[in-house]
């Protein structure tokens, strides 16, 4: 990979603490109906409705839609427009928890065909658990002409201050080597590719391990390992498949159009739950950290717990937060309120205090040409970013503003603090929006 | 206890902790060393020169920026020019002209450009050739260093002779006219220091000082080439100016290529006989060229939408 960052991982034990831990549920879910892209799930459940953990609350509707399931058992006060963590409104399903955990899962799987396994991934409603959110049955499913040569399994987590993916493949690989499986047979691809940096070394034996061990009788395929580069965005998947595979992935492509498919470790884990155990998507692993946390960790948190409840359990008392930013310190979004709640896409929760957080004000640029050093897709971010503040579609084009993966490799370096990314990623939306209105 | 008004920002919330001020400061510090043996070599008349170039870089800044209405000084940049300038005057010139090439390098190279990070040269430099062309006469009067008795190339080649030789001697040059040509050490150790915090990329650091060095063996054999490279302000530039990351060029490509002319350059205004400021007038003439470069040299993007 050209450019890019390397991290000091400021949680360095956390990434070698070996245990996902269990969050105390709170007494009362809030499901929001949207957790994926795509239109919101329609809500099939009623006021006063008893619902079983594992049962349907929503259906999905169109093609990349996906149902959502109650992560609890209990009765259902009532749905409720709120805002969600990525400042959209939708219905959120409010369910009192009864604490007695009554379970209605899938129905058993008799046959594992390409069929059943895909309809039980539609079914489940899984999605790209990476923070996409785009559902994984209209990934696997390709275009006409189009087939699926090779699964990717992506764990590259390079973003500062998650670590869920690596806790997951170290206890549960075995599941995540036969979930990459399912998601092989669901495709019909002939190889299965592990991404994986050479330094997490407990994650690439626990999967040779499971390599080794794991039988799924309706397939043969070994899965390979590969090694990639230490840096941030490695993980972004077309620099991940330029590197690994050779393949690039040009801008207004997807990966279908080479016959790939790239996965998420907890996707596949999620895919096994959903054929093997026949349990339905409700819960997720999400990193929990923060200056304000006084156990941080990585936790199994279901869909639908306020962060209010998670800071409650797990804070410090005399350290009120100021600041909640999920899915990452480089590439997440910063939150509103602490009423928003987890879904499927949380994938870390960060809670600062104040002292942490300090305005920073944006200066000239000098030219340094450091942004240029890091940009994984080698533009220039600096001449862009005056061709962004003078509006001029046209140089922005030339210049490649469609190519930027708003990685945020120009920001983070910047030594004048200039908000490069984020006037990238607001006018990508303005041109696009202005092109559509003519 | 979350708050009932929480920050909402965009994202990255984490940033790297060099900013534009923290890298001005290291540079000050880098440059203190330098003016210390300047003040030690040539006496109290150093401290005058530093002191005026300095005060009248901000001061004009300051001006500038109150008639435009902006915030009078925002950045640490007008003190570093004052430094650099001071650097690469003699502390025999008269204080007025210093302040004249204070005045010019900021409110004409600088302001007039649209401020720190659109000028094309470097100010100092600029300031530097201004005094240097305008007013020659100001570098007639010489002005020996009090200290040493040889130069720099002279004690260090009797060093390696076997001889004795005095630390003072090892240290200073003699020969110095200009505060940037009196200790070579003091330059080194600054521009150490700079490539540790990773303000100055040594690659184009060791491709300068590689290219200045093979041309001046190509120019005037080897004996030659030491005493060009320790007792000229070749050296300051190459560190402390030439690195400069506002009038250098962006990508690496075009970086070396700007390295190794300002070397060709540099040795070949030595050559045909400019004894002052052969570096800064290459140095200058390759800023000129380097937005051209910026514009030609443009990288081929492997993600670029197919056509």
């Amino acid at each position: 990979m050209f450019g890019g960052i390397r991290f000091l991982k400021h949680n360095k034990e956390m990434m070698l603490k070996n245990k996902i831990l269990s969050l105390e549920d709170p007494k009362v879910f809030e499901v929001p109906v949207v957790q994926h892209v795509g239109k919101p799930a329609i809500v099939c459940v009623a006021q006063n409705d008893r619902v079983l953990r594992g049962q349907l609350i929503a259906k999905a509707v169109g093609r990349i839609s996906s149902n959502i399931y109650s992560p609890i058992s209990g009765k259902v006060l009532g749905i409720y427009e709120k805002t969600i963590s990525d400042g959209r409104t939708c219905e959120h399903v409010v369910i009192q928890n009864d604490l007695l955990y009554e379970e209605v899962f899938l129905p058993e799987i008799k046959q594992f065909s390409q069929q059943n396994v895909l309809i039980r991934i539609l079914d489940a409603g899984i999605v790209g658990m990476s923070g996409s959110g785009y559902s994984t049955f209209a990934k696997l499913i390709p275009a006409l002409g189009k087939r699926i040569e090779t699964i990717v399994i992506n764990c590259a987590e390079c973003e500062e201050d998650i670590f869920s993916d690596s806790a997951i493949l170290r206890e549960h690989a075995n599941q995540i080597v036969d979930g990459s499986k399912y998601l092989a047979i669901a495709s019909g691809a002939k190889r299965i590719i592990f991404a994986i940096q050479k330094t997490k070394k407990q994650e690439i034996s626990a999967i040779k391990n499971a390599i080794e061990t794991s039988i799924v009788s309706a397939i043969r395929i070994t899965p390979e390992i590969v090694f990639i580069s230490e840096k941030y965005p490695i993980g972004a998947e077309r620099l991940l498949l330029k590197d690994i595979l050779n393949v690039t992935v040009r801008t207004g492509e997807y990966p279908i159009a080479y016959g790939i498919c790239v996965n998420n470790p907890q996707t596949a884990n999620a895919v096994f739950e959903a054929v093997c155990l026949n349990k339905p998507l409700f819960e997720r692993v999400v990193t929990i950290c923060g200056t304000a946390v006084a156990k941080p960790g990585i936790y199994l948190v279901k869909n639908g717990v306020r962060f209010e409840h998670i800071d409650e359990m797990l804070n410090k008392k005399d350290k009120p937060v100021s600041k909640i930013i999920i899915n990452g310190l480089i590439t997440g979004s910063s939150q509103m309120c602490g009423a928003n709640v987890t879904t499927k896409v949380v994938s870390s929760i960060n809670f600062k205090t104040i002292e942490k957080t300090r305005k920073q004000k944006e200066m000239v640029c000098i030219s340094c040409g450091k942004c240029a050093e890091v940009c994984p897709m080698r533009l220039v971010p600096d001449m862009l970013d005056v061709a962004v503040i003078n509006d001029d579609a046209s140089l922005c084009k030339k210049l490649g503003l469609y190519e930027c993966n708003l990685c945020g490799c120009c920001s983070y370096v910047c030594p004048s603090r200039r908000k490069m990314v984020q006037r990238f990623s607001t006018s990508k939306v303005l041109i696009n929006e202005r092109q559509e209105n003519k | 206890m979350i708050n009932t008004k929480l920050d909402v920002s965009f994202s990255p919330h984490y940033t790297k902790s060099l900013s534009t001020n923290r890298i001005m400061l290291i540079m000050m510090c880098c440059l203190l060393p330098l003016i210390i043996c300047g003040v030690v070599a040539f006496g109290v008349e150093t401290l005058y020169l530093v002191l005026t170039c300095v005060c009248s870089c901000v001061i004009a800044e300051m001006g500038v920026n109150l008639i435009q209405k902006k915030q009078p000084i925002s950045d640490l940049s007008p003190i570093i020019t004052g430094l650099v300038l001071s650097c690469l005057l003699s502390p025999a010139i008269h204080l007025h002209y210093a302040f004249a090439a204070s005045l010019f390098a900021i409110v004409i190279i600088k302001m007039i450009f649209g401020g720190i990070g659109k000028n094309i040269i470097n100010p100092a430099a600029g300031g530097m050739l201004f005094v240097l062309l305008g007013f020659s006469k100001a570098f007639e009067q010489g002005f020996k260093g009090n200290i040493s008795a040889k130069t720099t190339t002279e004690s260090w080649g009797a060093l390696f002779d076997g001889q004795k030789v005095k630390f003072v001697d090892l240290l200073f040059n003699s020969n110095a006219q200009t505060i940037c040509s009196v200790c070579f050490l003091a330059i080194v150790v600054g521009a150490i220091v700079l490539i540790c915090f990773k303000v100055i990329d040594w690659k184009i650091v060791v491709l300068m000082l590689a290219s200045f060095t093979v041309f001046c063996f190509a120019f005037f054999g080897i004996s030659k080439t030491p005493s060009l490279l320790f007792q000229t302000e070749v050296l300051f530039v190459i560190f402390f100016m030439a690195t400069d990351i506002v009038t250098s060029p962006n990508s690496l490509f075009a970086k070396m290529i700007y390295a190794v002319l300002i070397g060709f350059l540099s040795s070949l205004f030595l050559w045909l006989g400019l004894e002052i400021g052969a570096a800064i007038i290459s140095l200058i003439l390759i800023d000129l060229i380097v937005p051209i470069l910026d514009l030609f040299i443009v990288r081929i993007r492997p993600f670029k939408e197919k056509a």
